[in-house]
């Protein structure tokens, strides 16, 4: 399919070679108009708002407002880099989203292959509605029913362990179990929604190309893997890199409901350490510093990311 | 293709209807909000004849107040157009700032956070009114006590009024019905607290031929003790110490003891095994539903929800509060509060209008008043309470929730903690326990100092004390860690804190 | 489609099958407890542990959620920010993914990566507020509706699927005599249904949840969509000044009855948004009958 595409549009470059530039601009009129609200949109609610960044290089007080307060250069990321648990921090963050990267990120996909498999469009119907039901499960009561289910006193797992004449495990307060846990928390509390967009790409696909596949001999499998992932190939890639970018956002609400002290030394990540100091108040921009970092380093995953889809020969967000 | 562009069509259409519907409804909201300051009336001769608008801002935790009888009494009584900002409290501090940095401050507005070093700074910056003139002639709301004004000056001057609470409110709370079934007396001292605790988890307090029940409950970060530590004369915050110096409570030989008892009682089963996964509600959740005995370090007013709560799930159950255990030095009581649960401000700007900011303080006095008081906890005779042949009232509790308060200052009432919706009995329990505790609360000498390397490193050493303190009661480290966390505390920036600390108290002094 | 099924291919189709039971239980479990909690008597619920199955229909809770005015007030605001919100959100994002997807739009990439640069980088709470404040937008339902018009990650995603529409059904239509527009109407959005019905859904769930961007710009109580009002209900706050407010009995505590009725009369009515927008998710209708 993508080759027919490529096909046409070089066709169409050919009939017109000197005269495509000028061409273009004035055929595409109507869509620099279409743009328009848009643009102006990100232009008022994101750019403009963007000033607020220059607070992580000042001493920011709201009352005073920006003009008023004063310029401290990089004060507040020197604190950071030196503050003695940083690198405990960052390698927490790092260690999560890497978790995440692996077993949650392909988990949504591997559900929409296997839901696309199915020919009965009730159960398929009914399973993809079931699926997203935890999406709209607050972490509040995920964590909660954490707890009943794995807590080491009246925790359900744990009862079983216990009339199966085995120790209690505690669950909650062991560092080791505890990226394992957030993991699997993501992957059920998310999956199902993570699906919508991939049903959607797929239920895009032609159903001819499988015809021809079958045509061609190809069993089960090698449809799917000429047939289908193409499909979502390129949706893949974009939720990749886009991923990519939130690299050190690991999600605070769940892990601030899920730490304690017995495992802060894999739990604390950025966000629970930025909504400690912001308790003690008032420090804005040492927060807004801390932040700032981040969409940093996510900046620049992105940009390699971009890059080597584009290297590929995919196409890239930008 | 057709069917689908029509589709479209129609859908475009009901959601174009949508849109005129949604702005008429967006529009209508909007009126006139956004100024603060008094947009004054025809009739601007007389000052008491301005009818002023005012905006109050303060944390929600439930339905915001109706415009109901009360609200409409007090736009009367006092000739406003009140407006009553009530924010949802759990984004009560971000919406605090923004509105700040917006410079659009409502006419008053509660802060809560204390000791607040941002408020010390916006006081500094000039953001709020000094009120030292006006409360002079707000006879109800200098009937707060002193101490409480002391604490909450800055440089020497009053940028806020206190929401009086009472000192002391905690509670040491019990099954008396598994005392009685275990045959156990009430306990007096930390050593009775122990041994029953331990039979609480052993000995089938409950009777139901299950190992379900324990001992104490804990929450996160070792909390609800507040009376242990007090027993074991930790100090509140600071421990003024015998050569007269402050040391952090954190540090003291009496927190290592305590921690000692804990972890003992930990290994022995008394307390909850997961108490470090457990939050408030959890917590509360593990004495009403009939699994703990014991908690040390309960609120008075919760105890009345207690006692509800419990007797759904166990008729049979009895809670009773009762003095809080004494250690082995013989101490024994609570930590003592700051006495006040936010404070009041006013912009600076607002000095623009002498008229109006006494307006204000009158409003907010007559809130601190004793009919103030009535109203804003009983509503208005005939509508919202009949009083009885005796002179104690009947309350239309269903009206009161209903309508909600507007007032958000109250008098200074110590019984405010007996929830009036409940039971005689336990309304009795509750002020009974208030007046035995009264007495009992152990003052932090340093409540109202914001030491600046607190401000900075505070986080960290808390965070530092509570992983160490949950570890050594767990067992996971050994009482011999706290000599380590002490040398550690010290050196991250505790001797530095202390020496400020003591500094401060010490021009304090003469 | 002539299709013999191999021994291989069944196994795998009983397998698949057990496996998406498998998951549908499991995602259904959380769901299942909270309703079973909400329906189920005090007593019950007080004893704590994990409730699946309610011992006596109890509809109390339910009661007192749907009869407390603010509620049913919340509702119907929700519903028309979600209405009016979401048409916004699809006239705004379509109208920006379409030329956008026309590799041979002057400026694209850099557009594009300016988006993408706002899904990183952001001004935060303050500054937002004041440009809001400054429209007057404050107190409005238009304060929901208009700093949210268009989600990056929405824009980009749909580009992506206008990209997938092969070129020769545009050069067809062309030679028909349709500009842009004309494309744009006739042939890109019927062809773009399931991807349409996807974001529909995203962004009307985003409405439907919107919680912190009512609280910072509106004060009026009338105006709260529902998850404000829910959310005062359900007190889950354990800060040190919401402990302070709850030992001066300001407040009342309501049972984890009252809590999960809240979560599933807030979880409802937009869980069924979805089967309604299920039938567009079907597969490759249109596209035979265009070619032709």
């Amino acid at each position: 399919m993508k080759e027919h595409a490529v096909k046409s549009q070089k066709m169409s470059s050919a009939l017109k070679p000197a005269h495509r530039t000028w061409r273009g601009w004035l055929m595409d009129w109507d869509l620099y108009l279409l743009l328009l609200p848009g643009l102006l949109f990100f232009l008022v609610f994101k750019y403009v708002p963007m000033w607020g960044v220059i607070i992580a290089f000042m001493d920011y007080s709201p009352f005073r407002g920006i003009l008023g307060s004063e310029w401290v250069g990089f004060k507040h990321f020197v604190t950071l880099f030196t503050y003695d648990q940083f690198w405990r921090i960052f390698r927490n963050t790092i260690v999560i989203s890497f978790y995440n990267l692996v077993f949650f990120f392909p988990a949504p996909i591997v559900l929409s292959l296997l839901l696309n498999e199915i020919r009965k469009q009730v159960f398929k119907r009914f399973v993809q509605t079931v699926i997203y039901v935890p999406h709209f499960v607050s972490w509040v009561v995920v964590a909660g029913m954490t707890y009943l289910m794995l807590g080491t006193q009246g925790g359900l797992v744990n009862e079983l362990i216990k009339a199966g004449g085995g120790e209690a495990v505690p669950f909650l307060t062991t560092p080791e179990w505890f990226r394992g846990l957030i993991v699997s928390q993501s992957i059920w509390k998310e999956t199902g929604w993570g699906t919508i967009i991939f049903l959607a790409a797929l239920s895009g696909v032609d159903p001819q190309l499988y015809e021809a596949a079958i045509v061609d001999g190809a069993g089960r499998w090698r449809q799917m893997w000429h047939v289908t992932l193409p499909a979502i190939r390129s949706t893949i890639f974009i939720l990749l890199i886009l991923r990519l970018g939130h690299v050190l956002d690991v999600g605070f609400e769940q892990i601030f409901l899920m730490l304690n002290s017995t495992v802060n030394e894999v739990g604390d990540v950025f966000e629970t350490y930025v909504y400690r100091e912001g308790l003690v108040g008032g420090k804005f921009s040492y927060t807004t510093a801390v932040g700032l970092f981040k969409s940093a380093i996510g900046l620049i995953m992105v940009v390699l990311a971009n890059w080597i889809a584009k290297k590929f020969g995919e196409e890239g967000v930008y | 293709m057709h069917k689908n562009t029509n589709r479209l069509r129609t859908f475009t259409l009901v959601l174009a209807a949508g849109a005129l519907l949604g702005s008429t409804v967006g529009c209508s909201g909007s009126g006139s909000t956004n100024a603060a300051d008094g947009s004054p009336s025809a009739n601007a001769k007389n000052p008491n004849a301005k009818r002023y608008k005012i905006s109050m801002m303060f944390p929600l935790y439930g339905d915001p107040p109706q415009k109901a009888e009360v609200w409409k009494y007090i736009e009367d009584k006092f000739n406003i157009e009140y407006e009553s900002m009530g924010v949802p409290d759990n984004s009560y501090a971000e919406k605090l700032m923004v509105t700040v940095a917006s410079g659009d401050m409502p006419d008053a507005m509660v802060w809560t956070k204390y000791p607040d070093p941002e408020f010390n700074k916006l006081v500094r910056q000039g953001a709020f009114l000094q009120l030292d003139d006006y409360l002079k002639s707000a006879p109800n709301i200098q009937k707060i006590p002193q101490t409480i004004w002391n604490n909450i000056k800055v440089d020497g001057k009053i940028y806020g009024i206190p929401r009086p609470r009472a000192l002391t409110r905690a509670a040491v709370i019990i099954r008396k019905d598994w005392l009685d079934n275990l045959g156990l007396p009430i306990p007096k001292t930390v050593d009775d607290i122990y041994n029953t605790a331990v039979k609480f988890t052993t000995g089938d307090p409950d009777r139901n031929g299950k190992n379900d029940t324990f001992g104490i409950v804990m929450g996160e970060n070792v909390s609800h003790q507040d009376s242990l530590w007090m027993a074991f004369d930790t100090g509140n915050g600071w421990r003024v110490m015998e050569d007269g110096t402050l040391m952090s409570a954190d540090i003291t030989p009496g927190r290592r003891q305590a921690l000692q008892w804990l972890s003992r009682l930990y290994q022995e089963g008394g307390i909850d095994k997961d108490f470090a996964v457990l939050k408030n509600t959890q917590v509360w959740e593990k004495l009403e539903s009939g699994k703990a005995g014991i908690m040390l370090g309960g609120q008075t007013s919760d105890f009345a929800r207690y006692v509800e709560n419990l007797s759904k799930v166990d008729p049979k159950a009895q809670l009773i509060m009762i003095h809080p255990p004494v250690g082995p030095t013989g101490k024994s009581g609570f930590a003592e509060t700051t006495g006040f649960f936010g404070q009041i401000v006013l912009p600076a700007t607002l000095g623009k209008d002498p008229d109006k900011v006494r307006r204000i303080i009158s409003f907010l006095d007559f809130q601190a008043s004793d009919e103030g008081y009535k109203m804003g906890r009983y509503g208005i005779e005939g509508v919202h309470y009949t009083k009885n042949p005796d002179g104690t009232l009947k309350l239309n509790n269903e009206k009161l929730k209903a309508d909600g308060s507007p007032f958000i200052h109250n008098a200074y009432d110590p019984y405010q903690y007996v929830v009036t919706s409940a039971p005689p009995e336990v309304q009795k329990q509750q002020h009974d326990n208030l007046d035995m505790v009264k007495d009992l609360g152990i003052p932090n000498p340093a409540v109202s100092f914001l030491a600046p390397t607190a401000v900075e490193k505070g986080a960290d050493l808390a965070k530092l004390r509570d992983e160490t303190f949950v570890k050594i009661v767990m067992g996971k480290l050994p009482i011999e860690a706290f000599d380590d966390f002490v040398k550690e505390w010290k050196a991250k920036g505790g001797d530095q804190i202390t020496k400020e600390v003591n500094d401060w108290y010490k021009s304090q002094k003469k | 489609m002539v299709y013999k099924p191999t021994l291989g291919s069944r196994l795998f189709d009983t397998a698949n099958v057990v496996l998406l039971i498998l998951c549908s239980l499991i995602t259904l479990f959380p769901f299942v407890y909270i309703l079973a909690t909400s329906l189920a008597p005090l007593s019950q619920v007080l004893r704590g542990g994990l409730i699946l199955w309610p011992e006596r229909l109890t509809w109390d809770a339910y009661h007192t959620i749907l009869t407390n005015r603010h509620f049913v007030g919340s509702l119907w605001i929700t519903v028309v920010i979600t209405l009016v919100g979401t048409f916004t959100n699809l006239l705004f994002t379509v109208f920006m993914a379409y030329p956008l997807a026309k590799k041979r739009l002057k400026g694209r990439s850099v557009i594009l990566f300016l988006v993408l640069f706002t899904m990183l980088f952001s001004g935060g709470m303050i500054p937002s507020y004041m440009v809001v404040k400054s429209l007057g937008l404050l107190n409005t339902i238009w304060s929901l509706i208009l700093p949210g018009a268009i989600s990056a990650f929405n824009l980009i995603i749909l580009k992506n699927f206008f990209q997938a529409i092969p070129e020769e059904l545009e050069e067809s239509a062309r030679i028909d005599g349709c500009k842009n527009m004309g494309v744009l109407f006739r042939i890109v959005l019927p062809l773009s249904m399931p991807a349409l019905a996807t974001f529909t859904l995203f962004y009307a769930v985003g409405h439907w949840n919107s919680f912190f961007s009512a609280v910072m710009y509106i004060t009026k109580s009338e105006l709260w969509p529902i998850q404000v009002v829910l959310r005062q209900m359900i007190i889950e706050g354990s800060t040190q000044e919401y402990q302070e407010a709850l030992s001066s009995a300001e407040i009342q505590v309501l049972p984890a009855t009252i809590k999960m009725a809240a979560i599933v009369v807030a979880t409802v009515p937009i869980l069924c948004v979805y089967p309604f927008l299920q039938k567009h998710f079907a597969k490759g209708v249109l596209l035979g009958s265009v070619k032709g």
